[in-house]
């Protein structure tokens, strides 16, 4: 009677894990990994931290003060104060706004912008993709930071104008990968059968395409993050993204730079800042990447 | 062989048109010109001084006739002259690139001593902590600013060993040891990030070897493991390894920026950021040809390595 209930009792949550959204299954694997849940968690802080800044910062981030080059921990700065008596705790918590805010926006505009490049490229194919391609190829051929620096120079500095260069050179480096991947799943039968029904090309793009290729996006969504948040660090490190007074870790890190053998902690706590974040995305990254894609345990 | 190179260079061609048209006119769209930025210096002058400035270099040119005109010195081996400096953009060029080529190769050869056995023991020992740590420091390097790491490496060099090397640029031939003061930290930084990406690919390819039917059969046929590791499986493991470190390669000779301007070193990055800055066109041109030359003949060079690597694959 007891084995048999329990036979029910699996068969029933057999069928209720298979009848699980492949997306819910793979956020559970997440999850559980204890190196994406502990980054996850890293992650979530970040953004309450950015966030809530405003709120549970103990400075104002401009606010200039007597207290200069204060050491940290004394007279309620946890991590000193710059040279002209900023909080650097509070610039911090206000740099995480502007970092999260380049990776979001870059990794969006990147992902959405080399999906359709990919897409379109890769389905098109023929002399369309080859022209694509052959553009994507100059592109690449020219250092990503130095592409960036022209493209600011003819905007103009600030955050958001060094999000855009960084997300145009993340939407072409994305959309080589995406095209890549639309090649190998435009030559299944299923693709064949949908076209012989009829489909029109743009529902064989949409409906047919682009679900299969969903993992590999992803995977450049979860590993766009750090890559994003360290161009813009070097961007502002040589004074090409966010303008000053504004608090971004790459501008910090470089003014920090001037005073690091009298204060060195100027320079080492946004480092330090830019370093855990990205590395907690990486790491997140890489466990996306590991329930996703299995084949590519470990790879970058 | 000598067929296929050369299809590949033609093939390569249309691909460094764009790049030059491209980086040329979205230069073109700065506001202000190098002659706005050289006057601005030399106080009150009238237009005509401006427009007569702007004919001696050529500006007053259209963009086309300009790109034509860069064109025409391309193959006549010319790349004209600096606007800001005046000096020849090749020599400029043949100068600086031996700062940048000298940091690459001793970068890769950071990265490769260091990634090739991290990535190796990383995969025959998978999920020991040999491998985790190995998998930690390879996602640390990725994750690390390089300047960061450069600050702090000055800062522990200055205040803690208080002692810092001789900065800026010694042929090594004029002072062995200064120049290698000079790069041997850049080296070791930017090896680093490189051996990040590199032992992670060859951990990867490797775990994918290791489970090849051949590798097996090495073992079952009781080969010593050394043997099965380095002769049958490490060899089939290097193809996407040189993909990516051929792939790092225009980084490495034209997009150290900072680490050439932290540490002084004259580099090709550094005369690109100086050059853009001050809308040098000829300089910038110069170095997004020399670059993406690079890009194409490095390419090249992986794919043909693979030939020496897996004797299977032929070109013709």
């Amino acid at each position: 009677m007891a084995s048999a209930a329990r036979v029910e009792d699996t068969t029933f949550s057999d069928l209720a894990a298979r009848q699980r959204h492949p997306a819910v299954d793979a956020t559970i694997k997440i999850v559980k990994s204890p190196v994406g849940a502990g980054s996850g968690v890293v992650i979530l802080i970040l953004i309450a931290v950015a966030l809530s800044a405003p709120y549970v910062s103990p400075f104002d981030p401009q606010a200039i003060s007597r207290d200069k080059f204060v050491a940290p921990g004394v007279e309620g700065h946890w991590l000193g104060s710059d040279g002209i008596g900023r909080d650097i705790l509070t610039r911090i918590m206000y740099g995480a706004r502007i970092s999260l805010y380049v990776g979001f926006l870059t990794v969006g505009f990147g992902t959405l912008a080399g999906a359709v490049i990919g897409l379109f490229s890769g389905f098109a194919g023929g002399w369309i993709d080859l022209v694509i391609q052959r553009v994507v190829d100059a592109i690449q051929s020219f250092p990503a930071i130095l592409l960036a620096m022209a493209i600011v120079s003819v905007i103009g500095p600030s955050t958001t104008n060094g999000v855009l260069a960084i997300a145009l050179i993340v939407a072409v480096n994305n959309s080589r990968v995406i095209r890549g991947a639309v090649l190998s799943v435009k030559e299944n039968t299923y693709i064949e059968a949908a076209r012989s029904i009829g489909a029109s090309p743009l529902r064989v793009m949409m409906q047919h395409i682009l679900p299969n290729v969903v993992a590999p996006i992803l995977i450049l969504v979860s590993a766009g993050f750090g890559s994003a948040i360290l161009i813009e660090g070097a961007l502002s490190f040589l004074g090409l993204a966010t303008q000053p007074p504004d608090a971004s870790w790459g501008l910090m890190l470089s003014r920090g730079r001037e005073s690091i053998e009298t204060s060195p902690w100027l320079a080492l706590f946004p480092g330090l800042a830019i370093a855990v974040t990205v590395l907690s995305f990486n790491l997140l990254g890489d466990v996306v990447r590991d329930v996703l894609d299995p084949r590519l345990r470990g790879s970058r | 062989m000598g067929r296929y190179i050369i299809r590949r260079i033609v093939v390569a061609m249309p691909s460094l048109a764009i790049v030059t048209v491209l980086i040329a006119g979205l230069l073109r769209l700065q506001p202000g010109d190098v002659v706005m930025a050289r006057l601005s210096e030399s106080g009150y002058l009238t237009q005509e001084d401006v427009d007569e400035m702007r004919r001696e270099l050529g500006l007053d040119k259209s963009f086309p006739e300009q790109y034509v005109d860069w064109v025409t010195g391309v193959f006549q081996g010319d790349l004209g002259v600096s606007l800001w400096t005046g000096r020849d953009v090749l020599e400029t060029l043949a100068t600086r690139s031996r700062v940048s080529i000298q940091l690459a190769i001793m970068s890769m050869v950071v990265a490769i001593c260091t990634a090739i056995p991290l990535g190796i023991i990383s995969a025959v020992k998978q999920d020991s902590w040999m491998d985790y740590i190995a998998r930690l420091f390879s996602i640390t390097g990725l994750s690390v600013p390089d300047f960061f790491l450069a600050t702090m490496l000055l800062y522990v060099l200055s205040v803690w060993v208080g002692w810092l090397p001789d900065f800026g640029y010694t042929p090594p031939w004029e002072d062995p040891w200064a120049n290698m003061q000079a790069f041997v930290f850049p080296a070791l930084i930017v090896g680093y990030r490189l051996s990040a990406i590199t032992a992670r690919m060859t951990r990867s390819a490797m775990l994918e070897v290791l489970r090849q039917d051949y590798v097996r059969t090495a073992r079952a046929k009781g080969l010593v493991e050394r043997i099965v590791i380095f002769k049958h499986a490490l060899r089939n493991a290097l193809i996407p390894v040189i993909t990516i470190i051929g792939s790092q390669l225009t980084f490495l000779l034209g997009g150290l920026v900072i680490i050439e301007v932290v540490f002084s070193l004259p580099g090709v990055g550094t005369l690109g950021f100086e050059a853009i800055q001050v809308r040098d066109y000829p300089v910038v041109q110069g170095v997004v040809f020399f670059t993406a030359i690079l890009f194409i003949t490095s390419n090249l060079l992986v794919d043909l390595s693979y030939a020496i690597i897996d004797p299977r694959i032929r070109y013709s």
